[in-house]
Order: C-alpha cells, then structure tokens, then sequence
C-alpha cells in the first residue's frame, strides 16, 4: 500500500470504508457496499486532483488506482462480496475546488473511437482499468445522458460485473 | 463544533429525524447539507459527516457534492447538478427510511427505481416496432435500446420527481408571502 494512504481503521467497517492522503487530506477514497436489486453494490469516489490558487493544478501523491487497490484490499479482508462495481460520472461540481470529470472525460474521448459506449468505459477510463484488474470485465451502461443533443454525455452511469 | 481527526462523529438520531422532516416538507438537497452544517459546524470532516447523514436517513449510497458548494454565489445554483439524481434516489428508498410515518407529503404517489434495476427489467422487444427485429439485433444494438428506454424510465420519474418538488415550493412561497402580507391589511374593525 502506498505509505500516503492513511485508513481511518476505527470506523471502516465490512460495507463502508475511508482512506486519505496523509500529506493532503483534501484528497481522498470513500466507499460503501449496499444492496440493490439482489447484488452487491460496491459505490465510490476517490478524488485526486483539485484546482489551487490561480487555476492551478495540485495532485495527490497517491494515485486513484493506489486508492482503489487499498479499498480493494480492506473489504477482501474484511469478507465483503462485491457483485457490482458501479461508477458514477458526471459533469455536476463536487466542490468549490474541485469535480469529478476524470473518468467523463475520460469516457466521452473513448466514445469517439470505440465501437460501443461499453467499451469506450472499460478500455478508456481510469476506472474501467480498475474493474477490469479486478476481473470485472462484464460492462453495462445503464445510463448515458446528454444535456445538449450534439454535446458529449453529462451523466454515465456504468456496472462492471464478473463474467 | 469543529470535526477533528480521526473521524469519530456518527449521525446524530435527532439530526436525521430533523433532515427527513425538513425533505418531507419540501427541503431540497442543498438546504438539508445546510442543516448538517448549522447542527455541527463546517470543519474538515464536514463532507464526509454529510455522505453519512444522506446514506442513513435517505438511503443515498454517496452523496457527490461538497459543503464547499454553499460559499458559492447563490446565482450559481451550485447544488442543482446533482439534486435530481439525489432526490430521485431518496425518494426510491422512501420505504425504508419512511415507513411508519403515514402523513400525507408531496412525495406521495411518487415513485422512484435504480437505474440498473430499471435498466434489467426493461423489455424494448415487448414494442411493436421492435418485436419484430429483435431477435436480428446484436448485443451491442440490444443494450443501446435497453438503455435508452431505462433512461426515459428514469428521466421521467426524475422529471415527475422534480415537478412536485417545485410545487411544493411553490406553496411555500405563496403561504410565506401571505404571512409576510398580513399585517399590512386593514383590520376589519379599522375599516368599520
């Protein structure tokens, strides 16, 4: 686990779990493992990049895959199934400094090359590569909208699953 | 109060007895994130503490929008990016945060479903224009349609959601102006 990745152990528990960047707390993973429709929903966000002063650009030390490998870890440990992988991305802001548009973006690019928006999410996002090390390669898009008719997608929704 | 680290603060029972009022009567997302703010103060935990007060008197499994939004310009309307999808899942989890109040509310007749559970249980083949080719169609074509009409589902109720949402508001806005009105009538024995 990268030395950065500080876990709060006193309140992760098998279905929820917290870790920051000890060097920068503003930076951080969050996950919760619920039940839906008769699965294991594994939800998160991890988030870093934020805006600093001027615009600028400030990064965690730790990267989003380091991130996803520890929250991995904890609930391996702690006996967790995990049916769903769902990711969540959308245009709306996070934070006064801060959004979640890495993985939309992401996506929206690969969308243009790739034959089905499926593959545009497993081939061409940061967390399509995390599902897919984990053998999650089984990919929905449940849901992709646009707010405008021509521009790229604003909300994705997408499940990675065993095969 | 200021949260310190490690984060130790769990929801307050009263807090979210509060909260699921405050919705009931018409609060939108950014109003309830208010409350949590005023109960415990807006320190380094606070995101984490409101992702909390979502997931256990709503049933929102991540709530994906910071405190921070709250010092924006109130013309930004900073919280409206993520109050459909939010309000749309509270309300899908009605049942189980919701179940012993038998009150009457603007969420009543309302209803609400996952978008993956609402993109299983869509049959696009069950259309007539479709029936016909469907079985021509590849994988690929099928989850296109599949999410296409889990959208619309999903949209619409959203749409459904949001329309007696602001309804609601929009009451409020009325009573509120009356009560503001009222001492400005003439009384009906000055008038005599």
């Amino acid at each position: 686990m990268h030395p950065d990745i500080r876990e709060q152990a006193a309140t992760n528990t098998a279905t929820g779990y917290y870790a920051d960047d000890r060097t920068d707390p503003d930076f951080f993973i969050e996950g919760t493992v619920q039940p839906r429709g008769g699965e294991a929903v594994l939800t998160f966000i991890v988030l870093t990049v934020k805006r600093g002063p001027g615009g600028t650009t400030i990064r965690s030390a730790v990267r989003g895959r380091e991130f996803f490998d520890a929250m991995w870890a904890h609930f391996a440990t702690a006996g967790t199934s995990i049916d769903v992988i769902q990711a969540e991305w959308t245009t709306a802001p996070l934070s006064a400094t801060a959004s979640f548009t890495t993985n939309l973006d992401a996506f929206n690019t690969a969308a243009l090359v790739h034959p089905s928006l499926e593959a545009a999410a497993f081939h061409g996002t940061p967390t399509g590569s995390y599902a897919g090390g984990k053998g999650y390669t089984v990919v929905t898009v449940v849901q992709a909208v646009r707010h405008q008719p021509t521009g790229p997608f604003d909300d994705v929704i997408v499940q990675f699953r065993r095969p | 109060m200021i949260l310190g680290y490690p984060f130790t603060m769990s929801p307050d029972p009263r807090v979210i007895a509060e909260l699921r009022a405050l919705f009931k009567a018409g609060a939108t997302p950014s109003r309830l994130v208010r409350h949590v703010v005023a109960e415990h103060g807006n320190g380094p935990d606070t995101d984490r503490l409101v992702r909390a007060y979502f997931r256990e008197a709503f049933g929102v499994p991540m709530f994906r929008a910071s405190a921070s939004l709250l010092t924006l310009p109130p013309e930004q309307l900073a919280f409206s990016g993520v109050t459909a999808r939010c309000v749309h899942e509270m309300v899908e989890h009605r049942a189980e945060w919701d179940a012993d109040d038998t009150t009457s509310s603007w969420l009543d007749a309302l209803t609400a479903t996952d978008a993956g559970v609402s993109f299983d249980r869509v049959s696009p083949e069950r259309t007539p224009e479709l029936a016909g080719v469907w079985d021509q169609l590849d994988e690929s074509t099928r989850n296109l349609l599949r999410r296409l009409f889990s959208s619309n589902q999903n949209l619409g109720e959203q749409v459904a959601i949001l329309a007696r949402l602001a309804e609601q508001l929009q009451q409020q806005v009325i009573a509120l102006k009356q009560v503001r009105d009222e001492p400005a009538r003439p009384v009906e024995s000055d008038a005599a």
